[in-house]
């Protein structure tokens, strides 16, 4: 009988009669060699366990009542038991299989049906291994069912691979699918923000752009990296932008500005830019968030309505100087009217002929009276103008000034105009008048702002310093690098101008306010641009 | 009818102007009455004289130009204006609306009596004029209805055949009508009627094609 043939006789279990070369176990269920053994088998026999002890596989064998009667010794080796313990096999079964194969098993038995099934086992070492069990009847040449051969692979190592590789691409595939479904989400909302949305890179670059802003400049997102912001960005407001933007990039706080931005027509429209910084759990910065709002409408009407205001307020002025000279003519004119009309009545009584003396007397009378009357009106009107009395209390200056700072806020010229405070807080109160310090804060400033209006090209910028300048006084520094003054003296004069719409009453005022405080004011030109106004103010 | 001296009304609402006012208009030999608001002088009995208005401009009641307005439509004397404002639209206005003279606090005796001089000499053409169309309003009063419909077209120019067919009577009939309103209106002549006609302001019935 050929090896290969015997074994493929024991493994497929086509054997007439296993009893015939089978030898009986002993007692520790090993077969010793050539025991009981005819001469002619113990070849064969021998061949055959050394082949059957020696396959790799494990191999056992059970009769048709239950009873284990033959296990080969990688088997054997394998639970680390002898046959006798193999009875009990069920105890080398996990828990959560032993129900299952013990079905499995008593169906077989019954039916006499070959079978296949995967369990885990307890090896040797304790550990549970997948097996896969093959069994197959053995049947005598009249049919009848005369052993069970078993063939046990151990498929651990396949099938923990193989679970692990499902396990992996399962959850691959979970995660892949979440993440497009996470993307087309976040694109979605993305190009359906009701705004102009594209991050950045840490350092500032472009980096994606929403259906808005593509739509919005008519450009693609390669045009507007090569482009950058030449043409996007109106050129007045560039210098504002890169500074703010520069500044946010480097110090990674969010900014916030207004700028003009291109519209594919070439229109240049107003919008709200918000950029605040993305960080990663460590707080590094990732990106920046861009959020543009399209606010040109609201804008403009604002502008309109602070060029009204503007004009209102300069009107309202004007009317009301027109209107205090038109009142004080009048009360003048008034007596002086009476006064001229009686003396030419009185000259006309004394020349009539006979003179009316009388009535001459009356109309010089009057005269007298109405001239007192005139002088009357001169005193009240210069009354009106003298400098009302200076109500001083203790002052902080540094607050004066951000209250003024405060009104500045909605002037429409403090717009793209970066100020610079600089306020000490330990400085003493100043004995002033709150109302004239403010009116004092506020002509600089305003006449700061105004000389910045002009400015393009380089950031407005308008600095604000309040410093000891001695032991006893104050010093109020306010500089532009604005438009600057052409005679820093000359400003001083009342009617001395550089604006349009100006009266050139601001700076007049400014210098009788700061002389009632016994301090002192004056200007000088910046070494760059603007001009610098200096207060000096006593504590007292 | 001018009956007695002419009378300048001084509307001001400053007592001192006013009184200075009124010595120089005597001084000056002319009846002045005074009045310290607009209401005053508006319900203030005038006589009937050649008269004029000396207004101040800025009254406490009503804005002199507001006056002015109010008179116009009323048979009132010229105005002339007195100002201590003397602002030119105002100015502008009062001389439109028909103001003889604008004169701005303080000014001196010949040039208010000069335009007070202006103003009468206005007021008694006015006066002249304002009696004349009331006695020929008093003629045509006298006129019959059928006078007046007969006279529309005798000024139109229709022949007294033409009237009489348009009307539906002899022609007999008509040239009795045209007598008697020749006679009451005091034509002489037809030329004489035909503009008589148009100071009343009647219309001549249009000629058929």
């Amino acid at each position: 009988m050929p090896e290969g043939g015997m074994i493929a006789q024991v493994l497929s279990g086509n054997w007439n009669d296993m009893s015939t070369i089978w030898p009986s176990a002993s007692a520790d269920g090993r077969h010793p060699v050539g025991a009981h053994l005819p001469e002619e088998a113990v070849p064969a026999e021998q061949h055959l366990r050394i082949v059957l002890d020696n396959i790799p596989a494990l191999v056992t064998t059970m009769t048709p009542s239950g009873a284990i009667d033959f296990a080969n010794h990688r088997l054997l080796d394998y639970l680390g038991i002898g046959l006798d313990e193999l009875q009990d096999w069920l105890q080398f079964i996990h828990d959560d299989d032993r129900s299952m194969m013990l079905e499995r098993v008593k169906h077989s038995l019954e039916s006499g049906q070959s079978y296949e099934a995967q369990c885990r086992i307890r090896r040797a070492d304790g550990l549970y291994r997948w097996v896969e069990y093959s069994a197959v009847p053995v049947r005598a040449q009249d049919g009848a069912l005369v052993r069970w051969h078993y063939l046990i692979t151990d498929i651990h190592d396949r099938k923990t691979a193989e679970e692990a590789l499902r396990r992996a691409a399962t959850e691959r595939s979970l995660a892949e699918e979440a993440l497009h479904e996470s993307e087309r989400h976040s694109r979605l909302i993305v190009d359906s923000i009701p705004g102009l949305f594209g991050p950045l890179t840490a350092d500032g670059h472009l980096e994606f752009l929403n259906r808005q802003i593509l739509d919005y400049t008519g450009m693609t997102l390669e045009e507007l990296q090569r482009r950058g912001t030449r043409d996007t960005i109106h050129p007045d407001d560039l210098p504002h932008v890169i500074q703010v933007f520069a500044q946010s990039i480097a110090a990674g706080t969010p900014y916030e500005m207004v700028w003009r931005f291109r519209r594919a027509d070439g229109v240049y429209r107003w919008f709200q830019n918000d950029g605040f910084p993305v960080r990663d759990p460590s707080g590094r910065i990732v990106g920046w968030c861009v959020l543009m709002t399209d606010i040109d409408e609201r804008k403009r009407a604002e502008e309109a309505l602070h060029r009204m205001q503007a004009r209102l307020s300069r009107a309202t002025q004007i009317a009301a100087v027109g209107e205090m000279t038109g009142s004080i003519a009048h009360e003048v004119n008034q007596p002086l009217a009476a006064v001229v009309a009686n003396g030419h009545a009185c000259l006309r009584w004394l020349s009539a002929s006979p003179p009316n003396v009388a009535r001459a007397i009356e109309a010089a009378e009057r005269i007298v009276k109405d001239g007192k009357d005139a002088g009357e009106v001169v005193r009240r009107v210069r009354g009106l103008f003298k400098r009302t009395a200076v109500d001083r209390v203790p002052l902080d200056l540094g607050e004066v000034i951000r209250e003024v700072l405060r009104l500045l806020d909605s002037y429409p010229a403090r717009k793209y105009v970066s100020l610079d405070v600089v306020l000490d807080p330990d400085l003493p109160p100043a004995f002033a008048d709150r109302v004239q310090l403010q009116q004092l804060a506020l002509n600089l400033m305003v006449n700061a702002l105004e000389a910045l209006e002009p400015v393009s090209g380089r950031a407005k910028q308008l600095s604000v310093r309040l410093t000891r300048g001695g032991p006893s006084h104050a010093v109020i520094e306010i500089s532009d690098n604005g438009i600057g003054l052409d005679d820093p003296v000359a400003a001083f004069e009342p009617f001395v101008t550089t604006k349009p719409e100006g009266m050139g009453l601001g700076l007049a005022i400014c210098r009788s306010i700061v002389a009632a405080h016994d301090g002192t004011l004056s200007a000088e030109r910046n070494a760059g641009f603007g001009t610098t106004f200096t207060v000096t103010l006593p504590f007292k | 009818m001018t009956t007695g001296r002419p009378v300048v009304f001084v509307v001001d609402d400053d007592a001192r102007v006013r009184d200075a006012l009124s010595s120089l208009l005597a001084s000056a030999g002319l009846d002045a009455m005074v009045f310290a608001s607009a209401t005053e002088f508006l319900e203030a009995e005038k006589p009937d004289t050649a008269a004029c208005l000396v207004l101040d401009l800025e009254l406490p009641d009503i804005h002199g130009l507001e006056l002015q307005k109010e008179l116009a439509e009323r048979e009132a004397p010229p105005i002339v204006f007195i100002t201590g404002h003397g602002d030119i639209p105002s100015s502008v206005k009062a001389m439109r609306a028909g103001a003889v003279e604008f004169l701005s606090k303080p000014f001196g005796d010949e040039e208010l009596l000069r335009a007070i001089d202006a103003a009468l000499a206005l007021d008694r053409v006015e006066r002249v004029k304002r009696s004349e169309r009331q006695a020929l309003r008093d003629r045509y009063e006298r006129l019959t209805p059928r006078e007046r419909e007969v006279l529309t077209f005798v000024v139109a120019g229709f022949a007294n055949k033409q009237t009489a067919g348009e009307l539906g009577t002899s022609e007999i009939t008509i040239g009795v009508h045209r007598g008697q309103i020749m006679r009451k209106m005091g034509a002489r002549s037809l030329a004489e009627l035909v503009r008589l006609a148009d100071k009343l302001g009647i219309p001549p019935t249009p000629r058929l094609p």
